[in-house]
């Protein structure tokens, strides 16, 4: 297994001198969906802001495809080949669905072929491009998100939430999504509070908590540890292994 | 009635040129930036000089566009205005505002700007004086558009309406109708998404810095073609500005310009009702009645 993403020792915190996370390590290999879980408070979001430059940095670094990208500008990320979507305002509300993927789409010269592309992949989309991206349903902005971030076909798309304040029905088609986007080349860290349905569609998940590793291993296979899932994620997940 | 209110979208049409740039950096920046105003003054001041240049070195562009007052060596020296003013507003944030950005907080960029507006009033006075400053000797005589009710308007500030429309209608098509200003949009409502989206964000403060710098130029060129300049211009706007502002909504553009609008016509207006002495007290009105009914804005978003 290559792993494309690999964080080592990973020290972050939104104020200098006061971490959130203590020496994370973590490895995403090619075309697989990991999912990072634990309680609030662990440091999951933080973590892949860190990764997509958000938060500054204080130790540690952050590799993708052997390539060091630790301190590198949110902005350039994304001509890297790593994308991310924040949990909440990760579409521009007062922009149209047009004006939304043409920002992301500005810099590549095959716009309107990778745009069609797009549309194809999410024709909701389409339907809507003339509408103010605030108007639209939960859903359908998480779907927004998502081809944002697919624009420049990312090899690592990071995502923090995908499935907060949406239907279960709704969660589970755009975990589903996130799923058949590695069967297309995509690598995917995933954070997630829903954990039965991300451990569902997960090759393997980091347990984070107080912004330190406590577990990683199998997605199928950790909730079966009773030890993993009293501790850090509640007895009553025990039974949905 | 009409007179003052012709009068009030006129002084409105400036007030919403100087407010499009305000709600930009202050959204953007998250300050309330008090020197920004000051850049009104740097536009119109630049805009003398380099008038008086031109008029010496090519006399033939001394001649006015009859019947306005507004000469070629102004038109020149407006757009030279325009740039130094908007460079002048990147280098006050890259001396000041930047590194104090980057070590403290949102209450110390509000009192540096207090203090970045008087540092920039007096160097405006040392060089120009107290004195009164006009771009023209002339004399030009409103024209009567009608006796009852008495209508009286100059040619000036028919053409002063007309290019602030202008200018705002290009900045409209700008940001509706290109990536760069829907980069604009972008970085306005969520700069941290923007940057995500492959938005560089140090370059669009920058481009905010010049536009607005260059639009608020153009509000004190114009308002000069009609006033009397002194280094108080910028002071006597900076209320109007900021009150189109909070009107409109912090970082609304479309809110900054129907805000102008709403301070100059409603200052317009109280001249009926008021003495002048109290009109200037009518955007405080304003601010406090909008904070109380509608505290983001009539176009701003509840961020709570």
């Amino acid at each position: 297994m290559s792993a494309v993403l690999t964080i080592e020792g990973l020290v972050a915190g939104y104020v200098r001198d006061l971490p959130i996370l203590h020496g994370v390590d973590l490895r995403v290999e090619r075309q697989k969906l990991t999912v990072i879980i634990g309680p609030n408070g662990a440091g999951k979001s933080t973590l892949i802001k860190a990764v997509a430059g958000l938060v500054p940095v204080s130790a540690g670094r952050v590799t993708l495809e052997g390539a060091p990208i630790t301190g590198i500008r949110p902005d350039q990320m994304a001509t890297l080949g790593l994308a991310y979507v924040p949990q909440s305002d990760n579409i521009f509300r007062q922009l149209t669905i047009a004006e939304n993927l043409a920002l992301v789409l500005r810099a590549l010269p095959e716009r309107t072929a990778r745009l069609e592309e797009l549309y194809t992949l999410f024709p909701a989309l389409r339907d809507k491009a003339r509408t103010r991206a605030g108007a639209l349903s939960g859903g359908q902005r998480q779907m927004l998100a998502m081809a944002m971030a697919l624009s420049r076909k990312p090899r690592v798309m990071l995502l923090d939430e995908p499935s907060a304040g949406l239907s279960p029905r709704i969660a589970a088609e755009v975990l589903d999504l996130c799923r058949s986007l590695t069967g297309q080349g995509v690598s995917i860290l995933l954070v997630e509070q829903n954990v039965k349905q991300a451990l569902r569609v997960a090759d393997h998940c980091y347990i984070l908590a107080e912004g330190q590793n406590r577990f990683d291993g199998a997605a199928a296979e950790i909730l079966s540890n009773p030890a993993v899932a009293d501790v850090y994620l509640g007895a009553r997940h025990r039974g949905a292994a | 009635m009409i007179q003052s209110l012709i009068d009030g979208i006129l002084t409105g049409a400036i007030i919403s040129l100087g407010a499009i740039g305000l709600t930009m950096v202050m959204h953007i920046l998250r300050f309330a930036n008090f020197a920004y105003a000051e850049i009104l003054a740097i536009g119109a001041y630049t805009a003398l000089v380099f008038d008086a240049l031109f008029s010496r070195l090519v006399p033939a562009l001394d001649v006015a566009f009859a019947p306005l007052t507004l000469t070629g060596s102004l038109v020149l020296a407006l757009l030279i205005a325009m740039v130094v003013a908007g460079v002048s507003a990147v280098i006050v944030d890259k001396l000041v505002f930047a590194r104090i950005r980057a070590r403290a907080g949102a209450l110390s960029m509000v009192f540096a700007s207090f203090g970045m507006a008087l540092i920039l009033r007096n160097i405006i006075t040392l060089i120009f004086g107290h004195q009164p400053q006009l771009y023209t000797q002339e004399i030009t005589f409103a024209r009567v558009i009608s006796l009852d009710p008495l209508i009286l308007i100059k040619p000036d500030q028919v053409f002063v309406l007309i290019a602030a429309l202008i200018l705002m209608t290009g900045f409209h098509l700008l940001l509706t109708r290109t990536t760069f200003g829907f980069a604009l949009r972008a970085v306005a409502e969520n700069p941290n998404l923007a940057q995500v989206a492959g938005v560089n964000l140090q370059r669009m403060v920058i481009a905010v810095w010049m536009i607005g710098g260059a639009l608020s130029a153009a509000a004190g060129v114009f308002y000069t073609l009609t006033h009397q300049l002194t280094p108080m211009l910028g002071n006597n706007f900076l209320l109007p500005i900021f009150a189109a502002t909070i009107v409109g909504g912090i970082g609304s553009v479309y809110g900054a310009v129907l805000g102008g609008f709403i301070v100059g016509i409603a200052s317009g207006l109280a001249l009926m009702v008021l003495p002048s002495g109290y009109t200037p007290a009518m955007p405080f009105l304003l601010i406090l009645a909008v904070l109380l009914l509608r505290p983001y804005g009539l176009f701003g978003e509840d961020e709570r």
